[in-house]
């Protein structure tokens, strides 16, 4: 695949774990072990942005979550873009190309992102959320690598 | 996911300065006043997140008709018993009014509204937005409830929308008073130990009894809601049986929860 193709797979990507994420929202919501593809979808997009540029999607996608979720306006998008600049600084220590760094990658910061968005939602952590969060973090990560996986294979072809 | 090193800017000056600019952004987002962060989450609501609240509430409709439907035909049918009964009541009330010679009260009045309930990612919300039925010249803070109890305060009102807080949520207090009884108190959240949310009743001057199932209502001081706007019944005491002092506390099993209503009625303030 030419690094223009790739590029435009990995947009394609991002657009559709996001898009999914506001679209199956409130069939996910209720369920305590759920992939979070708005962190995943954030996450895969800061492994082609830069820093700068991360922040700003993270500060955007917080406020819309914050906007269909009435709950948490600027506090989301703190965290988000946190999240978003601090993934793309790090991606160097925690991604490589190879499929289970990308899970890695995901896992971790899906995991970091559960607790500080119960942080920013003043929801006090306790053990059974941080378990709860290992869970989703890595649903998260395995949807995400499935999807990020077959989606390059399409588009090998 | 290939190739990942090619195209990335390394420019960490214009990277810091980005990630400075929208926090200090979500910051001053985070510190505005409710009715205006209403403005920015109601933007949103209405362009960008538009489709997919349609989604949701295309869904939403049709996941639940047939429970809505049961549910109508219950209600149905405890109001038309209710309607009966406060029938012939009014009619005495009247009789005895005209025989005393005292004028006949006026009934408050309530606009219905529709209630969408905030559903954050994590946690449960303490907000909601109202919809529709709002040119009636309400003012906020304002109480919202239904014949079943007492189910928020809207905070902030617009053209179109308004957005309020559930009971639950930890700013919510509610002038009450007990049916029956000389009590009166405050009531605000209260999370158990199990984790569920009550309410609580504070404040109850220590010299008066209540009695477990006695029902709490508003008790209109303040102006905010109705008087006589059913709360919930009393549970059971909160204090230790070594408590001492000047007032006691009782949980109060709430008349409606958060979620169980999606239309809920609105009280116009008679200010004349």
């Amino acid at each position: 695949m030419t690094d223009e193709r790739a590029g435009a797979a990995h947009v394609a990507l991002v657009v559709l774990l996001v898009l999914a994420h506001f679209t199956f929202r409130p069939l996910f919501r209720d369920i305590p072990i759920r992939p979070d593809l708005l962190v995943g979808g954030l996450l895969l997009a800061t492994l082609r942005l830069s820093a700068g540029h991360a922040a700003v999607l993270g500060f955007t996608l917080g406020l819309l979550e914050s906007a269909i979720g009435l709950e948490g306006v600027g506090s989301l998008s703190i965290v988000y873009a946190l999240i978003g600049f601090l993934a793309a600084r790090s991606r160097d220590l925690l991604y490589a190309d190879a499929a289970r760094f990308a899970y890695t990658y995901v896992f971790i910061g899906t995991w970091v992102a559960q607790v500080g968005t119960a942080l920013a939602l003043q929801v006090v952590p306790g053990v059974s959320f941080v378990l709860l969060a290992l869970g989703t973090a890595a649903v998260t990560a395995v949807v995400c690598g499935a999807v990020a996986a077959s989606l390059d294979r399409v588009w090998a072809e | 996911m290939r190739d990942i090193e090619k195209g990335r800017p390394r420019q960490q000056r214009r990277d810091i300065l980005f990630a400075v600019a929208v926090v200090s952004i979500s910051v001053v987002l985070s510190s505005l006043s409710i009715p205006s962060k209403m403005v920015v989450t109601r933007a949103l609501r209405n362009s960008v997140l538009a489709p997919f609240l349609s989604v949701h509430q295309t869904w939403q409709e049709r996941a639940g008709l047939r429970d809505r439907v049961a549910r109508l035909q219950t209600e149905r049918n405890e109001l038309s018993l209710s309607v009966i009964t406060q029938a012939a009541l009014a009619a005495e009330n009247a009789r005895l009014r005209s025989t005393l010679g005292v004028p006949l009260a006026v009934p408050d009045t309530f606009v219905v509204v529709e209630l969408v309930p905030g559903r954050p990612i994590i946690g449960d919300s303490h907000s909601f937005l109202v919809r529709s039925g709002l040119d009636s010249g309400l003012d906020a803070p304002v109480g919202v409830g239904t014949w079943q109890g007492l189910v928020g305060v809207i905070r902030s009102l617009g053209a179109t929308s308004g957005y309020g807080d559930f009971w639950t949520h930890p700013d919510f207090r509610v002038g009450a008073v007990v049916e029956g009884s000389d009590a009166t108190g405050i009531v605000r959240a209260q999370r158990m130990e199990t984790g569920e949310i009550m309410m609580l009743l504070e404040g109850v001057p220590f010299q008066s009894t209540v009695a477990d199932g006695s029902t709490v209502v508003t008790s209109g001081e303040g102006g905010i809601y109705p008087a006589g706007l059913r709360i919930g019944t009393i549970a059971g005491s909160a204090d230790t049986a070594t408590k001492s002092g000047w007032s006691r506390s009782y949980i109060v099993e709430p008349g409606v929860r958060p979620g169980q209503t999606t239309v809920v009625l609105v009280w116009v303030r008679n200010d004349g």
